[in-house]
């Protein structure tokens, strides 16, 4: 169905996109879609262009506690050793709801060290190239809890000045994610990126 | 990724002429489907007439490529100092 709350607004490449909810499946996926005049012997018709997908995951217990713990960490280092003790790394590329849309891999991209072992090369057979890792993240504000900012991995890797987690994204990106939808992560930020 | 390669059904997609043609585009990435003839406006680059395909020779059409270079579109918001306000 289309969705027409705003809310999700946010993931939408152009402010004439829809999103779809395709949450009836075993896969749930939502979709950013743009409508389109196609023309056919009845006369003109509305058709979909998919943009792109994400796929939405259910959390599970053992993933929720990994979450809350990497919350309590007191230190960096503690994060990465957590990242690093993980068994299977594909709980940071998952998209769920409770992280408002995004994922783990974006949520840590403050963090240069725990990028560098997430999207490294020995990594790429957990990556899925048809559903982007990094999009557009909605975070709430620390002095206000009902207001939002809209960032993506790579503004908050500049923000925090990690060039290291920041180079790790675009080769990310540019092997895994290399599609037009993702120039639009770049911007705002790559006269930013080029004065570094 | 900052190169659109597309193939829309409203665009040509065979042409005679097998020459590199860069045209400016500063509309919507997301209208230039229908924007074709807005693009090209020349003469030569009318939308062939269906009814008409058959006379031409398909010996002498190319296959048309059509790339939109959208790195321009990238910081296109930045804002320009006032030139009435004193630095």
């Amino acid at each position: 169905m289309v969705h027409a709350m705003q809310s999700i607004n946010y993931l939408k490449v152009d402010p004439s996109n829809f999103v779809f909810f395709n949450f009836a499946g075993p896969k749930k996926l939502l979709q950013i879609s743009q409508s389109f005049w196609k023309m056919t012997k009845a006369g003109p018709e509305t058709d979909y262009e998919s943009i792109f997908s994400l796929r939405v995951n259910d959390i599970t217990l053992r993933e929720l506690l990994l979450f809350q713990s990497l919350y309590v960490c007191g230190t960096q280092t503690d994060i990465l050793n957590m990242v690093k003790d993980q068994p299977d790394p594909r709980v940071f590329f998952k998209t769920f709801l409770e992280l408002d849309g995004t994922n783990m891999v974006t949520i840590l991209s403050f963090d240069s060290r725990a990028m560098k072992v997430l999207l490294d090369e020995e990594m790429s057979h957990y990556f899925t190239p048809e559903y982007p890792l990094f999009y557009k993240s909605k975070i709430q504000k620390t002095d206000n809890k009902d207001k939002f900012f809209y960032r993506s991995a790579i503004d908050m890797a500049i923000e925090n000045n990690q060039l290291t987690a920041a180079a790790c994204i675009i080769h990310y990106i540019t092997e895994f994610q290399n599609n037009y939808v993702s120039s639009y992560l770049f911007q705002n930020n790559l006269i930013k990126l080029m004065d570094r | 990724m900052f190169i659109y390669q597309f193939d829309f059904d409203e665009w040509p997609s065979t042409h005679e002429d097998d020459n590199t043609y860069i045209r400016a585009y500063n509309g919507s990435l997301f209208e230039i489907r229908s924007q074709y003839r807005n693009i090209f406006t020349e003469p030569r680059f009318e939308l062939p007439d269906e009814n008409l395909a058959q006379e031409v020779s398909s010996t002498k059409m190319y296959k048309i490529s059509y790339k939109l270079n959208i790195l321009q579109f990238v910081n296109e918001y930045i804002e320009q100092p006032d030139p009435e306000k004193p630095l």
